[in-house]
């Protein structure tokens, strides 16, 4: 008995200690100014980079929850370059994460319902995008 | 004439006939009452009377509906509710009187879960706060690496978005040139000059 108590309050000091951890829904998408399709839930994303570059093509190419750490995440992209995202602050219920997309490396703060779009290179006749928000 | 021994026994004969008297009173009596015919036929009389009336009320018992007898007696009997903390009191106290061990292990285990369950749920708090994100996407900084030929636009839109857009940089080759905001609505952009960054990359 008395051993169980003691592996328990370790169990629960070491639940304790660890960092806090924000998920983080990162997907790439492919975007070219040719006429084609828009993917099925990226036309809000259409009409935000819209506002810069009219852009035809909207591709999902992948959709990935990421749970942010003090450890970084990496999301690879189809250009063979890769994001590293972490979480740098939770403070005041407001997580800031630091997004290392070469040759950018972007700190922000997360939006409840907002996204952050962040260039990611040529590819295949167009750009990739990665694209940051809180899961639904 | 009068019988003074059966004047002195007299009083007994009834409590005899009820059994009422001492061990040592009774065989006085019984030793009475087998010299004196009158007082044995008085004791006759008291116990034909006693079974007459015996009879009598089993008979009127007969009649009555017994059911709940008991539980009503006993409730008359029941004493006054005592106070709740006194009630508490009192059963914790046999409790551990005489469930000792059982107790003990109840409350540890009691013990275990609450120090488990404290910290998974400030855990779970932690890990997933209410609403960990800002009313809109708000850029704190971009750094561009040094040697890149590019600079960052951030576009913050009116809906909250924001997006880092990265363009050729024809003018960039200063040395504040490497880490660059740009802020604002839709159309209009600004650049906010900081430290130089290490440059590399190739978009």
């Amino acid at each position: 008995m008395r051993l169980v108590c003691v592996a328990l309050a370790v169990t629960a000091l070491s639940a304790l200690a660890e960092d806090a951890k924000v998920p983080v829904q990162a997907d790439v998408v492919y975007a070219a100014t040719a006429p084609g399709a828009v993917d099925k839930g990226l036309e809000g994303m259409q009409v935000t980079l819209g506002q810069r570059v009219k852009y035809g093509t909207l591709k999902l190419l992948s959709a990935k929850k990421l749970e942010l750490s003090k450890k970084p995440a990496s999301v690879e992209l189809p250009n063979k370059k890769v994001a590293e995202l972490v979480l740098e602050s939770l403070k005041n219920d407001v997580a800031t994460v630091r997004v290392k997309l070469p040759p950018t490396e972007t700190t922000y703060q997360l939006g409840r319902g907002k996204s952050l779009y962040v260039q990611g290179g040529a590819h295949d006749a167009g750009e990739l995008w990665l694209v940051l928000a809180m899961p639904k | 004439m009068k019988n003074p021994a059966r004047e002195r026994f007299l009083p007994l004969l009834s409590p005899y006939v009820d059994g009422e008297l001492t061990p040592e009173e009774r065989q006085q009596v019984e030793q009475h009452l087998a010299n004196s015919k009158e007082s044995a036929a008085q004791v006759a009389d008291f116990r034909a009377g006693d079974a007459l009336m015996r009879h009598a009320l089993e008979m009127q018992g007969d009649g009555v509906d017994w059911k709940g007898f008991t539980d009503a007696v006993m409730g008359q009997l029941t004493p006054e509710k005592l106070p709740f903390f006194t009630r508490l009191r009192i059963s914790l106290g046999e409790l551990f009187q005489y469930q000792r061990g059982p107790m003990v292990a109840a409350m540890v285990g009691a013990a275990a879960a609450i120090a488990i369950a404290v910290p998974v749920a400030m855990k779970l708090g932690a890990g997933l706060p209410a609403g960990y994100g800002a009313d809109r996407v708000e850029v704190q900084t971009v750094a561009v690496d040094s040697d890149a030929p590019v600079r960052p636009v951030v576009m913050e839109t009116d809906d909250g978005d924001a997006v880092i857009w990265v363009v050729a940089d024809d003018k960039d080759k200063s040395p504040d040139g490497g880490k660059k905001k740009k802020k604002g609505d839709e159309s209009s952009e600004e650049e906010l000059n900081q430290e130089p960054e290490k440059r590399q990359g190739d978009l």
